[in-house]
């Protein structure tokens, strides 16, 4: 590693390469005068690998990337990263990334066809894909057009919204779409800053908080343990949380829901409610009698039967959470809110629990991050009035009037709509940054696309979902793109950090604001122009957010300080911005008049096991990997790069399973074989399988082939299943499955 | 290997069209002319201007069938284990590895950097061009062996796979040539005192 | 010269393998393909009733009593004058003698250039005042690199599974695997 430098050789002869007789000359483009030596520079820029964004210093030389770190004050990352953004140089110099436009010549489609690639330019991509759109735009209208992307970078959603999509879906079912809805209608804010540091009672469901390795959270809950904090966790599997809590309880899987509306039943029951809060800043004055009595039969007792968690220590641990000082019942994303059909009640149960500790924007609790938005660039330059949004949902999300409202999601029931409900719709897709293991039951995902008859698809690799491309877009990591960070997942003051591409793009890489902006050149010119008739210039547009938000007179002013944050006194909300109010709320009418529950009402979990499924069906995230897209990252894949079902040894025993040994695990969904190892950590009523793997595209060289999709396993739903069983914020049951287990 | 092959100049010729050719999926287009005014300027002998010859005999009539090939080959993201980028065939599969670095410092050396500077510096047709320019330029023979070593070392056995992996005559006589031509000068350095 | 240690805090330790990803990013050339100088093993024991965990980031300890030195029929291992124990790739025949005898499995076979390699202490690092990749990296506190004087009396010299420090005197301490429980 290069902190000593060889001595370069000097040669007779050196700069006389171009003359017209020399080899050289006749490859001109090919050379060209060595520009003056830079030593190795550091980068202030910050990681992309989740959503905290932790700061990075990063050496750069030869303009190359050559080593990341973490960077000092940063609130996510306070000058660390973890081992997914310390191998961040395996994501931008993946060998397998798509490098250039590439045009299918091979009409047929499938995870085995070879696509028959032929590189194109950018103009021939951009105006085939502009020129397809269109047509199916005029001759079927927005419905007829289908993106599967997140609603970012603002300028992409722009040019959706631009052109009338109607059918924008993102997987935000299976993260944090139901903690969005109900933390909009109890709180009225975001739910992911938790002042774990000022907090004395913390009680986890579900949330492996420290081996997500998302530092901010796995700092802060360390923090809290020092300070004095009790923290309690309830997981089927005793997961490095377990160990780390002060009480685990190994609980049946899906029963969270048991046991929150036993400990709100406690809470309330004996009134140790935070009364000052709750009388002052939330309905419950008004619902009084509504509640208690909604609650009164949710007893601890009766959370024993449900969820194997001891009455005793529901009733002790409710108890405490009332008495011990600030106390938080933290959620975020998939982990709790997208598991099971129940996730809707759970995470309004959830809420509850806060609002009743009294702890929503208040020490030791949730809290409002206070880093103010990026302005978007639709603040920036106003565009003209969107067409109204009108056509079918393939997702059918317009069953639900709270996930409609809310605009993302869902994955789980988009291949039932784009086969079963309205087949034929969509005449064109758009996939970014997608691969089909996202979906439970990826088979039907990829065969859901195979009906689509023109689909553009970018993204950084070739993954699965790009072998079904017509045209592949190569697109750029995070290291070769600017923009500006605004930290909310730890904001008691507002904090900035700049992303600076610390090298330019690789090869023909570009971003996805550079594909909206020439899209909508093509296909919504209007949208896209200035007041004087230019078009817009999007590095101009990030001078200007730099501006509004007083980070500088332009980006470079801000990128060259790296991170700024700004002192400011912590002064606690008063009011909230809830629909129709200024309190929480604990009873929630705008959830009724959306078809469901206005108070968490018991449901089960959709698969309980049976004769013929008799297990439980346990996925996670494993913490060197990041969903479905890090596996290919050579370092990160030999850390851990395939799959095993974890089984308790006792079940194993029952049904003669050995370690190594295949097994065959199967619901009603379909079937993966593995091998099995065992340990003492599952349930043993579980199976627990990693997440992320059996990439089934050859072209990834390092994760293509290994290991098996997790969400083989996993029945997708229908919108009308989701109407029937009263999930109304739209969980997609990722994890909801139920499973036969059999030695091989 | 024919005596008129033993020069310098015309090995030069050689690596330098070889590695022009593997530049892109339209170079092997227009390489043509500038071989026969190089194979002209240098009095090329008979050896490397018949093996060029035949080399042009292969071109397949139809561009976009070599374009497509090229790109199958060299370009297509992963279905042929061809990556023409040293690092990707490392000790840890990568771009910009540490063969990235140490060719700049090469191509420094001699004044130069690579035309583009978001792409692999350790790109074969890079790699070759400047071997080329190493052999004509009269560099020490022990400067030769040692960029021998560190950069091309690699890419006889990667030659070797697109020679049978490739549809295309054009690029099947291109690889075994050019991996012939690299396998007698390694061999040679070996046979000549360092 | 400061002699330094490993202190390892495992109960912080939450398993991120950013200590394994430094590493593999900073001797890039030295590690290969399925040869890691640091690595997090988790120790599990108990029953699903009563389950215990322990995860133990370990590399090279640098020992002040090396068997490896002894063993190396070539004397390719040295001691620097920092206790940082290197293996010199110009005298290394491959032989595995060292590996046979490390208690720890620090030095690996590496096929690509059949030699024997392991954790360098990150010397080049160490030699421009920082602190080696994985110890810079943790981003908990769980892996620390600290002057040996300083926690040669911390905590205590083993775990569980660790091998009998006595053999070969490792600069590695351990503090307590498990909080202190409310």
């Amino acid at each position: 590693m290069a902190l000593s430098r060889r001595s370069l050789l000097q040669l007779a002869g050196a700069g006389t390469w171009a003359g017209a007789d020399r080899l050289l000359g006749a490859f001109g483009d090919m050379f060209r005068p060595a520009s003056p030596l830079g030593a190795a520079t550091q980068v202030i820029t910050a990681c992309g690998v989740c959503s905290p964004a932790c700061g990075i210093k990063a050496t750069v030389e030869n303009n190359a990337l050559r080593f990341v770190e973490g960077l000092a004050g940063d609130f996510s990352g306070r000058g660390h990263l973890c081992g997914k953004g310390a191998a961040g140089a395996g994501f931008l110099y993946d060998p397998d990334r798509l490098k250039y436009p590439l045009k299918r010549t091979n009409p047929r489609k499938g995870i085995d066809e070879d696509p028959g690639w032929v590189r194109i330019s950018w103009q021939e991509a951009l105006d085939t894909i502009a020129e397809r759109f269109g047509d199916a735009l005029k001759r079927f209208g927005t419905e007829s057009l289908l993106f599967i992307t997140l609603p970012s970078p603002d300028v992409w959603l722009r040019f959706m919204n631009a052109i009338g999509v109607v059918n924008r879906i993102d997987h935000i079912d299976e993260c944090f779409l139901t903690d969005r809805i109900i933390q909009r209608y109890t709180t009225g804010f975001k739910s992911w800053c938790n002042d774990f540091e000022n907090s004395k009672y913390i009680v986890l469901f579900g949330w492996d908080i420290l081996a997500k390795a998302k530092l901010v959270y796995a700092n802060g809950i360390i923090d809290a343990k020092e300070n004095g904090a009790k923290v309690v966790c309830f997981n089927p599997v005793y997961s490095p949380t377990a160990r780390f809590a002060d009480e685990w309880y190994s609980i049946r899987p899906g029963t969270d829901l048991a046991v929150a509306l036993a400990m709100i039943h406690v809470l309330l029951a004996e009134n140790l409610y935070n009364k000052e809060f709750v009388d002052q800043y939330t309905n419950f004055g008004e619902h009084e009698n509504a509640i208690r009595t909604h609650f009164a039969q949710y007893t601890p007792e009766w959370a024993e039967r449900e969820s194997d968690v001891p009455a005793e220590a529901i009733r002790r641990i409710a108890r405490e959470l009332g008495t011990r000082g600030p106390a938080i019942v933290p959620a975020h994303k998939k982990t709790l809110c997208a598991n099971y059909q129940n996730a809707s009640q759970l995470v309004h149960a959830i809420s509850i629990l806060n609002i009743l500790a009294g702890t929503i924007d208040r020490p030791g609790g949730r809290y409002v991050a206070r880093t103010p938005a990026v302005p978007s660039i639709d603040a920036i330059v106003p565009p003209p009035p969107y067409p109204p949004k009108q056509g079918r949902r393939v997702d059918g999300k317009d069953k639900l009037p709270l996930v409609l409202q809310d605009g993302g999601g869902m994955f789980s029931t988009m291949a039932d709509g784009i086969l079963n409900r309205y087949p034929g719709m969509i005449k064109a897709g758009f996939i970014m940054n997608y691969t089909a293991l996202s979906f439970p039951q990826p088979q039907q995902t990829l065969d859901a696309l195979a009906t689509i008859p023109f689909l553009a698809v970018m993204d950084y690799l070739p993954t699965d979902t790009v072998t079904y491309a017509d045209i592949a877009l190569p697109g750029t990591t995070y290291f070769e793109v600017s923009d500006i960070m605004a930290r909310d997942y730890y904001a008691k003051q507002p904090q900035f950090v700049a992303r600076t591409a610390v090298v330019p793009p690789l090869f023909e890489s570009r971003s996805p604001g550079y594909v909206a902006l020439e899209l909508g050149k093509r296909l919504a010119p209007d949208y896209f122009k200035n007041p004087d008739g230019s078009w817009i210039n999007l590095n101009a547009v990030l001078d200007e957010r730099t501006k509004r938000l007083g980070l500088g007179e332009n980006f470079a002013e801000f990128r060259a300080k790296g991170i700024v944050t700004r002192e400011q006194a912590f002064v606690p909300r008063t009011t909230f911005n809830v629909p129709g109010t200024t309190k929480c709320q604990i009873l929630v009418p705008q959830f009724k008049d959306a078809g469901g529950d206005p108070l968490p009402v018991w449901r089960p979990k959709r698969e309980l096991p049976s004769a013929a499924y008799p297990y439980y069906y346990l996925t996670y995230i494993p913490a060197v990997h990041k969903r479905n897209s890090t596996q290919n990252n050579p370092i990160l894949n030999e850390m851990l790069g395939t799959t095993v079902a974890s089984l308790n040894p006792q079940l194993a025993a029952k049904l003669g399973i050995k370690e190594g040994q295949r097994v065959r695990i199967r619901s009603r969904a379909g079937e993966i074989e593995l091998p099995a190892h065992l340990t003492e950590t599952v349930r043993p009523d579980c199976v627990l399988v990693p997440h992320g793997f059996g990439h089934r595209s050859r072209l990834l060289q390092t994760a293509g082939g290994k290991g098996v999709r997790d969400s083989d396993v996993i029945p997708s739903q229908s919108i009308q299943q989701c109407v029937d069983s009263v999930n109304f914020a739209g969980a997609s049951c990722i994890m909801d499955a139920v499973v036969n287990i059999e030695p091989l | 290997m024919s005596a008129e092959w033993s020069a310098p100049g015309d090995l030069a010729v050689w690596f330098a069209i070889a590695g022009r050719a593997l530049a892109s999926p339209d170079a092997a287009g227009g390489l043509r002319e500038i071989a026969e005014s190089l194979t002209a300027q240098r009095k090329a002998g008979t050896g490397v201007r018949e093996e060029l010859a035949a080399l042009w005999a292969e071109l397949p009539a139809d561009r976009q069938e070599a374009h497509r090939e090229y790109v199958r080959l060299f370009l297509s993201p992963g279905s042929a284990p061809c990556p023409l980028w040293q690092s990707a065939h490392g000790e840890e599969p990568q771009l910009m590895g540490p063969s990235h670095h140490s060719a700049i410092e090469w191509y420094r050396s001699e004044g130069i950097e690579p035309g583009v500077e978001n792409e692999p510096a350790d790109h074969a047709s890079l790699l070759l061009v400047f071997f080329a320019h190493l052999l004509e330029s009269g560099a020490p023979p022990e400067w030769r062996q040692r960029y021998w070593r560190e950069h091309l070392a690699w890419l006889p056995k990667v030659l070797a796979r697109v020679e049978s992996e490739t549809r295309l005559p054009f690029y099947a006589r291109l690889a075994r040539v050019t991996r012939e031509r690299l396998e007698e000068a390694g061999a040679s350095f070996r046979q000549t005192p360092a | 010269m400061t002699r330094y240690g490993w202190l390892l805090d495992a109960k912080r330790c939450i398993e991120c393998r950013a200590c394994e990803s430094a590493c593999k990013q900073w001797n890039q050339v030295e590690t290969g393909v399925n040869v890691r100088f640091r690595r997090v093993q988790t120790l599990e024991s108990g029953t699903h009733a009563a389950p215990t965990a322990v995860a133990l980031s370990l590399t090279c300890n640098h020992c002040i009593d090396a068997t490896c030195i002894k063993v190396c029929p070539v004397k390719a291992i040295k001691r620097r004058a920092d206790g940082l124990v290197i293996i010199d790739q110009d005298l290394c025949v491959g032989c595995r003698l060292c590996e046979k005898f490390c208690p720890y499995g620090a030095p690996q076979f590496n096929e690509a250039v059949r030699k024997m390699r392991k954790c360098t202490g990150c010397f080049d690092r160490v030699d421009a005042g920082l602190a080696p990749a994985c110890a810079t990296l943790c981003p908990t506190g769980a892996l620390r690199w600290e002057p040996w004087e300083d926690i040669q009396n911390r905590g205590t010299d083993r775990v569980a599974g660790f091998s009998n420090p006595a053999l070969t005197k490792p600069a590695i301490r351990f503090l307590s695997t498990t909080w202190e429980r409310k």
